[in-house]
């Protein structure tokens, strides 16, 4: 049937929706709510950090017991600048998550707090991925000298330039293969999260006439 | 005894919050799940609030600031019987009028939801370019083209009277 009822404005369609009873909570939802834990756009990347510390000192009791196992000069000497470089990343991690991951106030201005994550997320995805560069060449050399060393042939390295070759051969294509798996990786994680932040702050500089 | 404090005072404004929730996220789960999260940042956030503004503009700002910044979470839902008390309106042509207006603003970007909400809820150009950091130019006219394109939806779609 037909009415004649006329439709309601925006404002009013908001007023009424203004004045629609707010769901009531009971004491023990509130405090379930107050302690929940946050699910903020930093957090997964925090997660992120501290799994990795976690595999760092994993793999790092692994190249300490390889550093005191292997009596080679050059594999010790690799295992321990990978075994130092393990140890700076654990510092370095530790930073991230006190000084760039730590999520901003929320009562924060709001264009100001949406720029302070997207920076925070690019500041320390880009760190992970140039620590990651670092470690690459390393730990291929640590490899690929311990591969040697079981196989006696160590001492060959210093003078087959087809076994220089092969380190260089593998520098080349896996350092650069590994860090664009590392960012590739970051993509996937935190590429939606970053675009659409990204989309809503270009929103803030829209130039509209 | 601060979080009775906090707790007292966002009972008062639990509508704001209920409002966002239901602006930014489309279904009950999600809606639950950023309603969490916005009441957990915005105690996070409590011990910083002095006053100088009025809760409500306070908690707006927290609210909003979450909201934004929020994304679904598609393998993770927190559990469902945390809210069971989540209520939907009882009256069915208010609650269909209400879930019209929820739906199609959610059709908006996510700022131009948020110009629009503030602006209907009373606050001027000045206080809205003042919390949110658009120039006042640029919030009025995504206020004004937000109404009109709601306006426009509401004229094709007629409501349920």
């Amino acid at each position: 049937m037909a009415t004649t009822t006329p439709t309601p404005s925006i404002e009013q369609l908001w007023e009424q929706l203004s004045s629609s009873p707010a769901p009531a909570a009971s004491t023990q939802t509130q405090l379930e709510q107050l302690h929940s834990r946050s699910n903020d756009p930093l957090r997964q990347l925090r997660r992120a950090i501290r799994i990795n510390s976690g595999y760092t000192i994993i793999f790092g009791i692994a190249w300490l017991f390889l550093f005191i196992a292997v009596d080679a000069f050059w594999v010790r000497f690799c295992f321990g600048i990978l075994l130092a470089a393990h140890i700076a990343g654990l510092f370095y991690n530790s930073w991230l998550l006190r000084r760039v991951l730590p999520t901003p106030p929320a009562d924060l201005h709001i264009k100001s707090r949406l720029y302070a994550i997207q920076l925070r997320m690019q500041q320390a995805l880009r760190g992970v991925e140039l620590v990651a560069l670092f470690f690459y060449p390393v730990s291929i050399t640590a490899g690929f000298t311990l591969a040697l060393w079981e196989a006696d042939k160590l001492h060959l390295l210093g003078t087959e330039l087809f076994l220089q070759l092969l380190l260089l051969g593998s520098f080349v294509v896996l350092v650069p293969l590994c860090y664009l798996l590392t960012r590739y990786l970051h993509r996937v994680a935190y590429g939606k999260q970053l675009r659409a932040l990204q989309s809503i702050l270009d929103g803030f500089e829209e130039q509209s006439v | 005894m601060a979080e009775q404090q906090f707790l007292s005072q966002l009972n008062a404004h639990r509508g704001i919050v209920f409002k966002i929730a239901k602006l930014y996220a489309e279904e009950t789960a999600e809606q639950q799940d950023l309603y969490q999260e916005m009441v957990f940042q915005a105690l996070q956030a409590w011990p910083r609030f002095d006053g100088r503004s009025q809760f409500s503009t306070w908690l707006y700002r927290v609210c909003l600031n979450t909201a934004l910044s929020w994304q679904r979470q598609e393998q993770r839902r927190r559990k469902a019987e945390a809210l069971t008390d989540w209520h939907e309106l009882d009256d069915p042509i208010r609650k269909a009028q209400t879930d019209w207006l929820y739906s199609q603003m959610r059709k908006l970007d996510p700022l131009s939801r948020m110009v629009l909400s503030l602006k209907l809820d009373g606050f001027s150009m000045n206080e809205i370019a003042e919390m949110t950091g658009l120039s006042s130019n640029n919030a009025t006219v995504k206020a004004h083209r937000a109404k009109q394109q709601l306006t426009q939806w509401l004229q094709q779609h007629p409501l349920p009277l």
